[in-house]
């Protein structure tokens, strides 16, 4: 070992500048070396090398182990879960083939619903995907077994996998995180314990500047509620415009604010009805100044065809509970919706609507409504969304492609048909990579119906559709092997 | 009973990832006209954008492919398609008698191999033209190597890590050029160390001193014996007519299929294939070279397969490299047989050193090996607790892991000195390919 580290140390500065190692006296191949040594022949750099050659392969003659006998051993726990079946690992590598993160998603959580776990060998690919894509990481690390989450703490690449992990980032980040991971930590602790992530926003709430604070004020969103006022209420008097727009929008989503009780007075004052009648008085201008600093604008000299005074009054409409009104009205919600409609009020109504998550109050609208609002898409049940949603297919195809895209439920079969209905018209603006992110969403059934019924001969028969169809398809066979070869235990 | 193949060993076959997706597109019935199998043969007509469906078949007992459509690719996606029918159910194809396309082509292959093997081979070993010519070029692109080699260790290898692509490389090219490819890829070894990782100095002189011990071995041949020469000779990179290997006889046994490795350089892909003999306990390694694109691979091995086999070996004095005689897969259980633990390795290594200083990476099978970490190294132990080093780079660790769990498992690894690389483990003494 000495002689051999001695000759690196010569190589590496050069014979022109180091003596030639010391013969090993009493080693093996001393006596190879002294010849080699004492050959005249022989210049600086052939002893260096000969020396070498013979150290080399007297070195790798007695290559020996270490000793492992003080090495902890680590080894995955057994599983007490049935694996999968080699048919559903068959349909998973087809939707890791087909590109589909969705489905995979879809495969995983199936699997854990099913109370299967993952082949072990189809776990390393898995973990890589999911360090890559957020969405497969929760549905993955359910259905990995004991296998893969040993795996997980082995590998530092796959630590943030792990359950918990986040929680860990959390707490320790809240001090010294970036504005992202605090508001992230901000908005678990409100979803875990409203009370206690509002004081620890108010305990810190000093010492941030500006933009921080309206970023964290926005994170209050999640689970807001009466006892929030009095402190919001405060911030409405901060000193940035911008934490005060956020603390006035907050207020106006609590219908036992100050605010909103104010809007309830005054819509109550221009809203009556007199035997099921709805009549509108016009609102006695200008409004009280706090009106106007919670956010009610005032009508700009550019807008045509409206008074101020219906202007302010549909926002303020916009701002007070529908149920607000059903009440004071003493009317049916249906009437009330029919009747505001009819007085301009359908767009503040359902904005009303949605800002205080009236569900009920939605559906009225697209029951009644001629209008196409993107905006209300899974805010009410699937059977609602896709009656009003069909309506508007052919008219308003790619919103309403874009928005039933970010449900979570599979769409049905009608308001699919009238979906691909609509591609096959429009067959250069949607491709299969489009639909990668949506297969998920598409209903299996939709392989046992004829296009041909629905479509009508001419779009069926168009070449651009047909190809579409066919890789549409692909990606629904899967959905529906996947589906098979899960079904539960 | 049948040969059967998994889905993943027939996707394996694909030769890149588009074949693979479109094979898999095509593996329904309803895409085939009509599909047929015996006991050597799958065939099938697959309809295409010709007028006439296209007609795909399979040798199966040497899992080669032939179809009539004008894909450049090998195999191409109806044969891929064809396969997995098979693989995913044998029922999927009706047994019948074959047609007459299917014999014409089986029959003529047979009598291709039997051609091969009744030819005479008039030359008995290298190919080269004119040996004095070559020797002479040999001698002196080694002479000038040694002289790159001293002035290299006279200015001291400290500056090594500055040196561009071309200080390397126009020594491989004069190595190229004297017609000594065997070295001039040792060149190539050096030029490949990373510099910048600790104990460099250390790897660099391993490979500096294999290949001063190869070039001395080559001026000295005459002292050598025979078989060493020879060894000597293949390494500097002089070739062994490949039929005239095959006429010799060679060793018949069930081979296992251990492994594949791919590496490519230049648009040549090199496929090693590593095999273990069941009855005879040798190992053997299969080379095939072909460029992409322009060639097609002459065979195909699966790892996790098992093939009857005759396979002769390159001339050696320790023989390893073997080429395929003639092969046909068959159905073997694949059970593990092999050496106990590491110093089973060592002292083979041992022996193997003491008669041939430079050699190359070997196969061996150890019964029980498990993974374990120490300082963010990982280690392969065996039951008596010794510990060998997993090889730098190893892109298999994860998927091994996942597999043994961290339990001690059989394993089949490739790798020589103080490092290996596992590429096959026996789990529930099932083997599983990496």
């Amino acid at each position: 070992m000495e002689h051999w580290q001695q000759l690196i140390n010569i190589a590496l500065l050069g014979t022109g500048k180091q003596a030639l190692p010391a013969i090993p006296a009493d080693d093996e191949p001393g006596t190879a070396l002294a010849v080699i040594r004492h050959d005249a022949t022989n210049d600086r750099e052939d002893v260096l090398l000969k020396t070498g050659a013979i150290l080399l392969n007297y070195r790798q003659a007695g290559t020996t182990t270490l000793p492992g006998d003080h090495l902890p051993i680590h080894t995955a726990a057994s599983e007490t879960r049935t694996y999968c079946s080699p048919e559903a690992v068959a349909s998973l590598q087809e939707a890791m083939d087909l590109g589909s993160n969705a489905l995979t998603k879809h495969w995983l959580e199936l699997c854990a619903d099913a109370g299967y776990i993952l082949p072990p060998a189809l776990l390393p690919i898995l973990m890589d995907k999911a360090t890559g894509s957020k969405q497969l990481r929760t549905p993955l690390m359910k259905c990995c077994g004991n296998r893969g989450m040993w795996l997980a703490q082995l590998n530092p690449d796959w630590h943030l996998l792990l359950p918990g992990h986040e929680i860990n980032i959390n707490t320790d980040t809240w001090e010294t995180g970036t504005l992202p991971q605090r508001c992230e930590v901000l908005t678990q602790k409100r979803a875990a314990d409203p009370e206690a992530a509002l004081t620890m926003l108010m305990e810190t709430w000093k010492q941030e500047n500006a933009a921080t604070r309206a970023a964290l004020l926005e994170c209050l969103q999640t689970e807001l509620n009466p006892n929030d006022i009095p402190w919001l209420q405060q911030v409405t008097a901060d000193k940035s415009g911008k934490v005060k727009e956020k603390a006035w929008e907050l207020l106006r989503k609590l219908p036992a604010s100050e605010i909103v009780q104010s809007y309830q007075q005054l819509v109550a004052a221009a809203i009556n009805s007199i035997d099921g009648a709805i009549l509108l008085t016009e609102l006695q201008l200008p409004l009280p100044a706090i009106i106007y600093q919670s956010g009610i604008d005032k009508l700009p000299p550019s807008a045509l065809h409206m008074s101020d005074e219906t202007y302010q009054l549909q926002q303020l409409v916009a701002q007070v509970p529908c149920s607000f009104l059903s009440t004071h009205l003493e009317l049916a919600p249906t009437s009330c919706v029919t009747q505001l409609a009819a007085a301009g009020m359908e767009a503040a109504l359902l904005k009303a609507a949605i800002n205080f998550r009236e569900t009920d109050w939605i559906g009225y609208i697209l029951e009644q409504t001629n209008t196409f609002y993107p905006e209300v898409f899974h805010l009410v049940p699937s059977d609602v969304l896709e009656a009003y949603a069909m309506r508007f297919a052919e008219k308003e195809g790619s919103a309403v492609i874009l928005r039933m895209g970010t449900g979570t439920t599979t769409w049905g079969l009608a308001i699919t048909q009238q979906i691909f209905k609509f591609i096959a018209m429009h067959p250069y603006s949607y491709n299969r990579n489009y639909f990668l992110e949506l297969a998920h969403l598409l209903p299996v059934d939709i392989l046992q119906t004829d296009e041909k019924n629905y479509f009508g001969d001419i779009l069926y028969n168009q070449q651009a559709w047909k190809s579409l169809r066919e890789k549409l398809f692909e990606l629904i066979a899967c959905k529906a092997a996947i589906q098979q070869h899960l079904s539960p235990q | 009973m049948p040969i059967t193949f998994t889905e993943q060993q027939v996707l394996d076959t694909a030769p890149d990832d588009a074949s693979r997706k479109s094979g898999k597109d095509l593996a329904s019935l309803l895409k085939w006209e009509s599909t047929g199998r015996s006991a050597i043969a799958l065939w099938g007509a697959c309809k295409g954008s010709g007028s006439k469906p296209y007609q795909t078949q399979i040798d199966l007992q040497q899992l080669a492919f032939k179809c009539s459509c004008p894909s450049r690719k090998f195999p191409c996606k109806h044969g891929i398609a064809l396969l997995l029918l098979y693989s995913r159910s044998t029922d999927n194809i009706p047994e019948t008698a074959s047609p007459a396309w299917v014999n014409e082509w089986i029959e003529k292959r047979q009598a291709t191999q039997e051609k091969k093997a009744a030819a005479p081979v008039t030359t008995s070993t290298s190919s080269a033209k004119s040996p004095a010519v070559r020797a002479s070029r040999v001698n002196e692109g080694i002479e000038e190597l040694l002289r790159w080699m001293k002035d290299m260790l006279r200015n001291g290898i400290i500056h090594l890590p500055e040196k561009n692509q071309t200080y390397w490389e126009n020594t491989a090219r004069r190595l190229i050029d004297a017609q000594a490819p065997g070295l001039a890829g040792m060149v190539r070894n050096l030029q490949d160390i990373h510099y910048y990782q600790e104990g460099w100095q250390q790897q660099f002189m391993v490979h500096l001193l294999k290949l001063y011990t190869t070039v001395q071995g080559y001026l000295h041949l005459e002292l050598l014996p025979e078989l060493l020469q020879q060894d000597i000779r293949q390494q500097c990179g002089f070739t062994v007519n490949q039929e005239y290997l095959k006429s010799l006889p060679g060793i018949t046994d069930t081979w296992q299929v251990l492994g594949k490795q791919i590496t490519e350089q230049d648009k040549l892909i090199t496929e090693r294939y590593w095999l273990y003999g069941e009855s005879s306990g040798q190992t053997a390694l299969i080379l095939q070279f072909y460029a992409r694109h322009f060639s097609t691979p002459a065979f195909t091995l699966q790892p996790g397969t098992a093939i009857k086999a005759e396979l002769v070996y390159f001339p050696s004095v320790k023989p390893l490299r073997a080429v395929l005689k003639e092969y046909k897969l068959t159905a073997s259980p694949m059970h593990f047989h092999g050496m106990h633990q590491w110093s089973d390795v060592l002292a083979h290594q041992t022996d193997l050193c003491s008669s041939m200083p430079v050699y190359p990476e070997q196969l061996y099978t150890v019964q029980s090996l498990q993974l374990v970490p120490q300082q963010q190294q990982w280690l392969l132990m065996d039951q008596q607790r010794q510990l060998m080093a997993l090889k730098p780079g190893s892109n298999k660790l994860w998927k091994l892991l996942a597999i043994t769990g961290g339990h001690a498992m059989p394993m089949a690894v490739t790798g020589a000195g103080n490092y290996y690389e596992p590429i096959g483990v026996w789990s529930n003494e099932h083997y599983q390919a990496l």
